[in-house]
């Protein structure tokens, strides 16, 4: 591990591996959130539900996202694209850091593959899960549509089924 | 290649689980009319997920099972108010039917041929040489007789009825209990019984407790016993059941059992609830009263005015000569009252003298057959008032039957809605529930696509 107080003239380049080291802590945060999304009930009615988990995914994206731009704008500034970060790092300190900042780039692309890896699950889970929950609406509104139907307490669907079609649109 | 199979997986896992929970709330709106459905929830649990180990994150979601929402004392008691409810419906039915016979309204029914029959010796009385007077008194006796002969054979038919329907009723029970017996096998096989299995043994109980009231004891092993409430009769005990019987006796058709030892128990008197309480307390308690007190005026009457009647004398001068065929029991009377034969067309032979010189003119007897409508019988009552007071009494009952029919309904139907409300399925909540659903996955897959296209950013350091 690198010290970000190490040499004043490597202070830039020590910001930016500080940087990395809290957008890690940050990309794992978000991989267990994004894990998480799956396991929680999604009615949205209890505290610790779907919306809370993806309120915090969005905050968690966002504060990726300031920390990205904020880096790409540093290495702009010095001429340099977003993706030369490890080329600069490498090129400003001496070899002996050098085992050091692979370690930390290492993690980082870990942290990343790891929530990239969440996020595809996610992907097709919500997509699926969204998929057959319409294909259920749809049905329902077919079978209580039937106009015969009617609940426990005696009170007809056809209100309910209203509701459903125009949510569904 | 087995992390990207390791992705499949997970992915697999938690697709499967969403779509578990949104078939059972497909499956418990599909189900909103089933009797005796009770409305199911998903348990899910996260499988594997460690906190602290960021390399085991997302190993996925595991479904449990599918849970009943039961509240197994509130099934309790809308089941037992349903079994009380049918016994009283059923009551209130056969009385009503019976009432068609008995329902005195004014100026008709058995009441005003009574009053016709007494006032004909009133005019006999008046009138002791009045041929028409004579013929009068055979007419009133003759009708009066065919009259209650009618209303004993009917009532005596209702409660045939009743036991046709209680053969019926028992055979039904007989099924039940055994389809009990053998639900509770098939559950006691499985370590975890399927939710629509332990569903159908309740409708089972349900179906049951609507033939009589009982008392349901779960088992450890998943099964339940299933005894007659108060009886201690056990109908199933495990995978065994012991069904009931119909049997002649002297008295009558009686509900017998003969349990898991094989000793004939009757058990007539101790059932109560369901069809077949609501049959025994009709048939014994309200048409068997009526039908007793009905025997019991017949005979009294009919043996009252033979004494007196036999006493006397006719204007041919016979004397010793019933009004009525003579009864020899009480039991029975009313089917079997009818006119003496020797007394059919022969207004002469109507005993209106007392002395046998006065055969000819004399009223002393027909005095004597005019004031048995003062005679105090049967509950220190006139003969008039008692039968009043019989078709009054079991108007009561009636009535009493058809309020108490429609408070159990109310209540029943009251514990049934509550008993509804917590387990039975509420289509506007799923509904509900569904399109949360929609809205909420709705939002996570926009969220991931914009996570989705952070990280694609985020990876170009790679590169």
């Amino acid at each position: 591990m690198i010290s970000v107080q190490e040499a004043p003239k490597e202070t830039a380049v020590m910001h930016f591996l500080a940087s990395l080291e809290d957008e890690i802590v940050v990309l794992n945060d978000l991989a267990q959130a994004a894990a998480e999304a799956r396991v929680v009930p999604p009615d949205g009615t209890t505290p610790n539900g779907l919306h809370r988990v993806l309120e915090r995914q969005a905050e968690l994206c966002f504060s990726l996202e300031g920390m990205r731009a904020k880096r790409e704008t540093l290495l702009n500034s010095n001429g340099h694209s977003g993706r030369d970060l490890l080329v600069v790092v490498l090129g400003v300190l001496p070899k002996e850091d050098h085992p050091g900042v692979v370690d930390v780039f290492r993690r980082y692309i870990d942290a990343a593959e790891l929530t990239q890896r969440e996020i595809d699950i996610n992907q097709e889970f919500f997509s699926v899960a969204l998929s057959s929950l319409e294909d259920t609406i749809q049905e329902v509104v077919c079978t209580v549509s039937s106009g015969d139907t009617y609940n426990s307490k005696g009170s007809n669907s056809s209100e309910s089924v209203a509701l459903c079609v125009s949510t569904v649109t | 290649m087995g992390n990207l199979l390791n992705v499949l997986h997970i992915g697999q896992t938690g697709t499967e689980a969403a779509q578990f929970g949104v078939r059972n709330t497909g499956q418990n709106i599909a189900n909103v009319n089933t009797p005796g459905y009770h409305r199911r929830v998903v348990v899910q649990e996260q499988a594997n997920i460690s906190p602290t180990s960021a390399q085991k994150l997302g190993d996925g979601v595991r479904v449990v099972g599918a849970k009943r929402v039961i509240d197994l004392a509130l099934d309790r008691r809308a089941r037992d108010a349903q079994s009380e409810s049918l016994a009283s419906q059923t009551r209130a039915e056969i009385l009503s039917r019976a009432n068609v016979i008995f329902g005195d309204v004014v100026g008709e029914g058995l009441s005003p041929i009574f009053d016709d029959l007494l006032a004909s010796f009133d005019e006999l009385a008046a009138s002791p040489q009045d041929h028409v007077a004579r013929r009068e008194v055979l007419a009133a006796t003759e009708l009066f007789a065919s009259e209650t002969r009618r209303y004993g054979t009917e009532l005596s038919e209702v409660r045939t009825s009743v036991d046709a329907q209680l053969s019926v009723e028992i055979d039904h029970l007989n099924s039940i209990v055994e389809e009990i017996a053998e639900a509770n096998r098939l559950i006691m096989e499985e370590i975890k019984p399927a939710v629509d299995l332990l569903d159908r043994r309740d409708r089972l109980l349900d179906e049951l407790a609507e033939k009589v009231a009982t008392r349901v004891v779960p088992r450890d092993d998943g099964s339940v016993d299933v005894h007659i409430e108060e009886s201690g009769y056990t109908l199933v005990a495990g995978t065994f059941s012991a069904g009931l019987e119909l049997e002649k006796f002297p008295e009558g058709m009686r509900v017998v059992g003969y349990g898991f030892g094989g000793a004939r128990r009757d058990l007539t008197n101790v059932i109560h609830g369901g069809k077949i309480g609501g049959l025994l307390i009709a048939r014994d308690e309200d048409l068997g009263v009526l039908e007793n007190n009905f025997d019991d005026f017949t005979f009294e009457v009919v043996s009252e005015l033979n004494r007196i009647h036999s006493s006397g004398y006719g204007k041919d001068g016979s004397t010793g000569r019933n009004l009525f065929k003579e009864l020899v029991q009480k039991s029975g009377s009313a089917r079997l009252v009818a006119i003496d034969e020797a007394m059919v067309d022969n207004p002469e032979g109507v005993a209106a003298a007392q002395e046998q010189v006065l055969a000819e003119g004399g009223n002393g007897n027909a005095l004597l057959l005019a004031a048995f409508r003062h005679k105090r019988g049967v509950n220190d009552t006139a003969p008039a008032d008692a039968l009043q007071g019989i078709l009054q009494d079991f108007g009561d009952r009636v009535y009493q039957s058809e309020v108490n029919a429609v408070s159990r309904a109310d209540a029943a139907v009251q514990l049934v809605e509550l008993q509804q409300s917590f387990s039975g399925v509420s289509l506007d909540e799923e509904l509900t529930n569904l399109i949360r659903y929609q809205q909420a996955y709705a939002a996570a897959a926009q969220v991931m696509v914009t996570a989705d296209q952070l990280m694609q950013e985020l990876l170009t350091i790679k590169r």
